[in-house]
């Protein structure tokens, strides 16, 4: 028998989790209920987060929080985001389909630690903190929260409450490109997040993450490192490309082999810089 | 001469109870007091059986049956042509979709439970997964009872068939030619992916010792047939039921599924029993289409005629033959497509494998062959220099032409018809939308024999009858698989009848009450089932008139018949359709008839020639333009057009429709779809790893109908169900080489093939 359970508010499920730390947490279901299916009744319970009003929350200004109830449609559609976060929004917009877009949430992307997730790697160039509750609030970079795949820190008595970041600024930019074997309903071959800051004709900073090409989303520290403080008129890729390889580590499957993967990251992340920068209004080649 | 129902987008007859949910599919199906079964499939795509203990499974609380073949060793062996499949195996498992035991629960919880606890011990055998290594004299026999009755060095007891097609001399062709050109092809397993998974519900009558079976079927009474030799009953002790609606067959529902194992738990547990796959289990037990490999060499003269073709297949059947052998060897025999060649040669070779079996899926064999042969004549153009367009032209089939079968071509050959208007509507393409991409144009133009052929006796009778209330009931058994032949069948009997086809209704669609109509399949129920109608309709429409005539003391031209009232002219004396049907039926004589159309076809299958192989031929020519990402190698179909030759179009939407999904089903085949199998193991047995295109993949796809006409179905129409697929992967094809220069030989061109081309391509350029 498998114990379904809707609480109402957001400490009666951090209580029910804590008194049950078996029970799978389901929200939209759209990772659950094709992994189970057939077998939910081998699961030990459901607890049903949908109705949490305090997930469901978007905060804009300065530092952006978004629940973990939203779902990704309406990230990919939300005004201010598309302003503000294009790249994220490109990422919640490549997820499945409509259906799956509606009933789908950002939470649930997190929490299922796919290495392809189309939130996981613009959050993590985003610098984003996922927000924990439990019997102590806890929060922690994204970037260190996925430990394999489908395996994160989450603690069993722990729920995915949102994900919280700065608001880039007007010298910042991002864009979010993925690889698929078709045009929707596709899970990434690779996928690539980047974020950059330009100063004074320079690429000040800038974050990479790639995903699809490790065990967990990845950032590229010594690719950024390669090309930190590089001017826009001398942007030169060719190390930066070389370094890329070395810090990804894709394998073979159903989806493709390593060695596209490697081809389509490099391709992808060289045309999502170029987009991240020519979103600020400067024209650079790479 | 038509009467006004024919070449017009009459609305679907099942439209608006589609749109409002309303037939129940096989899925849908409920009785009181019904079980679910659950099917335990094999442990390994290759070995011995050698325990299996089912006695956990029976002491479940719930499950109420539970049978491996030693409770049923009375069971016949089943299968389309050869019978070579067990509904339970016995000894040994040839594909991880072979059966070992079935449970009959209370729910489906219970059952899938159940098949959990069942023990089965094993011994692995080498799992042949490529038919190449199958036809070595030293490998392992999968079936150690196929006593194939013809000599050949690769006839080792894995190779099923051996098929041969002899026309002219191929090698004096040769001779004469001033170029030789060799490829070789290959096509891969591709999925149905039918909406509907298999699926179905049984009962049992044990005062009468009878069964009824609700399950989609291509053929019903086919099926009976097969179902009852397996169970050793009569035909008639079983009745077959096809459900309100089916969510796609595309060959698929040729086969058996469920429809053994269902009657046979019904009456086993003395219950109602149903059953529905799972998608992952209809991946790996259902057929796919034939894998092929096509080594193909032509010889064309400077003048760019054809003068010889030599085509060796080997298609790989799978584990069982299901119609794999007919398949294969249609592919040898269509494998100059629609072009004049003098001289030619073909062989194939069927050969049994580990892999899924395969059966009839959308082109049985003209897909796989117009793959080889379209791309052939491509890269044949290219070589010489030759706009494909023209080279086709110059070789393509006219009235007066002979096919690789040597059959005559008398009438209703549109080929050069379908290539000019595809290529006038198409226009030109137009610039790339970035610098890394660049744009091609690819066509390919097809044909297909509708009908069985071959000889195969192939008919459809159809019934029909005025009513007490003056409506017309419509009996036929052709399943209406989505495509819309109920729809043609009652826009031909209003047409003939003189009625809005409002007044004419479809009866139940099952064995006890219909007659044979044959397959939905082979693009041949708008010919067959179009022609038994047209043929029932005119006969009743002479007894109408002959009992009007009786009634009424008149005859033509003062009376007729409208809107269902028979009319004197001249008086005011008129009569229902319906007040005259009472008449007829007091009188002994009810206003019933029947129609059969069933033309023959031969062929001397020594040398693959005859007169008549197939009844006629349906062409189709479709142009593509494509974008290749040349840095990721992704491919865009930006848009296609197509122009089918359908003689005529009996309802153009339709035809608009079926060209649509065929397109996009083709798509899939060039681009995507491709089920992996590793040691006999399917790699995606899902849809979220087998991809078929979506929406948002298909682009814009134009259908201009090409009717020319004199054909031998009804008012001149020809089918179009597989040919509105056939082009789509050849000139998808053709058109990444046209963009890009790289030429491709194998299915699918995903963006790793069609990348790693692109790069040897480079590589080679900077030598």
């Amino acid at each position: 028998m498998t114990v379904y359970f809707a609480p109402s508010a957001l400490t009666e499920a951090v209580a029910y989790k804590k008194a049950n730390p078996a029970t799978k947490i389901i929200a939209g279901g759209t990772d659950l209920l094709v992994k189970f299916y057939e077998e939910l009744d081998s699961l030990a319970g459901l607890m049903d987060i949908s109705r949490l009003a305090e997930l469901k929350v978007v905060r804009t200004g300065e530092e952006v929080f978004i629940g973990a109830g939203v779902t990704h449609e309406e990230i990919a559609d939300h005004p201010w985001l598309q302003e503000n976060v294009a790249l994220l929004c490109q990422g919640a917009a490549e997820v499945g389909g409509p259906q799956i877009r509606n009933r789908g949430t950002l939470g649930g992307n997190l929490a299922n630690a796919s290495p392809a997730a189309d939130l996981a790697a613009p959050l993590i160039a985003l610098g984003a903190t996922v927000e924990l509750a439990g019997a102590q609030p806890a929060a922690l970079p994204l970037e260190d929260f996925f430990t394999g795949p489908g395996q994160t820190k989450l603690q069993p008595d722990q729920i995915i409450t949102g994900v919280k970041f700065a608001r880039p600024g007007a010298n910042q930019g991002g864009a979010y490109l993925k690889l698929g074997k078709r045009k929707a309903m596709a899970i990434a071959t690779a996928s690539v997040a980047v974020l950059v800051t330009l100063e004074k004709g320079c690429l000040a900073d800038l974050c990479i993450c790639l995903g699809s090409v490790a065990p967990v989303p990845r950032r590229a520290k010594k690719t950024e490192d390669i090309l930190r403080g590089q001017k826009l008129s001398s942007l030169d890729l060719g190390p930066a490309l070389v370094q890329l390889q070395a810090e990804i580590s894709p394998i073979d499957d159903i989806r493709g082999t390593a060695q596209y993967r490697r081809q389509g990251a490099e391709v992808i992340f060289r045309r999502a810089l170029l987009q991240a920068i020519n979103n600020l209004g400067v024209e650079v080649n790479g | 001469m038509s009467q006004g129902y024919i070449g017009k987008r009459v609305k679907k007859v099942d439209a608006l109870d589609k749109v409002l949910g309303k037939p129940l599919y096989s899925v849908d199906l409920h009785q009181e007091g019904m079980l679910y079964l659950k099917v335990l499939r094999a442990p390994h795509p290759h070995a011995l059986i050698k325990r299996v203990d089912v006695s956990k499974a029976r002491a479940l609380p719930g499950v109420v049956k539970v049978i491996t073949e030693a409770d049923v060793p009375w069971l016949k062996t089943y299968g389309l042509i050869f019978k070579d499949q067990e509904v339970l195996v016995k000894e040994k498992s040839r594909y991880l979709g072979d059966r070992v035991a079935v449970v009959a629960a209370e729910d489906e919880k219970t059952a899938r439970q159940a098949i959990k606890l069942i023990e089965v011990d094993y011994e692995p055998l080498e799992i042949i997964t490529d038919p190449l290594r199958a036809m070595e004299p030293q490998a392992p026999k999968i079936h150690e009872t196929n006593q194939a009755a013809f000599e050949h060095p690769y006839n080792t007891g894995n190779v099923l068939a051996v098929d041969h097609l002899v026309k002219g001399d191929v090698e004096k062709g040769f001779a004469e030619a001033d170029h030789i050109f060799e490829n070789t092809f290959r096509t891969q397993h591709v999925d149905h992916v039918a909406l509907e998974p298999e699926a179905g519900m049984a009962e049992y009558d044990a005062e009468t010792d009878t069964y009824t079976l609700w399950a989609p079927c291509q053929w019903t009474h086919d099926i009976q047939t097969d179902v009852a030799k397996v169970l050793g009953i009569k035909v008639d002790q079983l009745k077959i039921v096809q459900p309100e609606a089916m969510g796609g067959a595309f060959g698929r529902r040729e086969d058996i599924s469920v429809h053994i194992i269902l009657p046979l738990m019904a009456k086993l547990t003395g219950r109602p029993v149903k059953w529905v796959m799972t998608r992952h289990e209809t991946m790996i037990m259902m057929t796919k289409r034939t894998p092929m490999t096509f080594k193909l060499k032509t010889g064309v003269k400077n003048d760019g005629s054809i003068t010889a073709w030599q085509s060796e297949v080997i298609g790989d059947t799978g584990a069982y033959a299901s119609t794999g052998a007919s398949i294969v060897h249609q592919a040898m025999y269509v494998s100059t497509g629609p072009y004049n060649v003098a001289n030619v040669k073909g062989v194939s070779y069927t050969v049994y494998t580990n892999n899924t079996y395969t059966g009839a899926m959308r082109g049985f064999g003209a897909t796989e062959a117009a793959f080889a042969y379209d791309r052939q004549m491509d890269c044949i153009a290219r070589d010489m220099g030759w706009d494909p367009a023209e080279f086709r032209l110059k070789n393509a089939y006219r009235v007066g032409s002979r096919t690789g079968n040597n059959q005559l071509l008398t009438t209703s050959v549109g080929t050069v018809d379908t290539i000019l208007t595809a290529r006038e509507h198409f226009g030109t393409k137009g610039t790339p939308s970035a610098p890394h991409k660049k744009r091609g144009v690819g066509l390919a133009t097809i044909m297909f024999g509708c009908g069985y052929g071959e000889g195969f006796p192939d008919h459809s009778i159809a019934q029909v009858q005025v009513t007490d209330e003056g409506r017309i009931l419509l009996r036929s058994a052709a399943a209406d698989v989505g495509q819309g032949v109920k729809t043609i069948m009652v826009q031909i009997a209003a047409d003939v009848l003189h009625l809005p086809p409002e007044l004419i209704d479809l009866a139940v669609n099952d064995t006890a009450t219909t007659k044979n109509a044959g397959s939905t399949s082979a693009t041949r129920q708008t010919i067959f089932s179009g022609n038994a109608v047209k043929l029932a309709a005119e006969n009743l429409l002479g007894k109408i008139y002959h009992r009007a005539y009786q009634e009424l003391g008149r005859a033509y031209p003062e009376l007729s018949l409208a809107e269902g009232d028979v009319i004197l002219h001249g008086t005011t004396k008129q009569m229902t359709l319906g007040e005259l049907a009472q008449i007829a039926r007091a009188k002994g004589e009810p206003l019933a008839a029947e129609g059969c159309y069933f033309p023959r076809t031969d062929i001397n299958y020594e040398n693959a020639q005859g007169e008549v192989v197939y009844l006629t031929f349906t062409f189709n020519t479709q142009y593509v333009e494509v974008e290749v990402d040349t840095e990721t190698g992704q491919v865009d179909v930006l848009r296609v057009v197509a122009a089918p030759d359908v003689g005529v179009a009996i309802n153009p939407a339709g035809v608009e429709g079926q060209s649509e999904g065929g397109v996009a089903m083709g798509m899939g085949m060039a681009l995507m779809e491709d089920q992996v199998f590793k040691e006999g193991i399917t790699l995606n047995p899902d849809l979220a790893t087998y991809l078929v295109p979506t929406a948002l993949d298909v682009p814009e796809i134009k259908t201009v109908i090409v009717e020319s006409g004199d054909s031998c179905g009804p008012y001149g129409a020809k089918g179009i169900g597989e040919p509105a697929m056939i082009p789509t992967a050849p000139a998808i094809l053709n058109a990444i080489e046209d963009a890009v220069g790289i030429r491709l030989y194998d299915l699918p061109a995903t963006p790793e093939k069609v990348l790693a081309a692109l790069k040897a391509k480079a590589a080679e350029g900077g030598k």
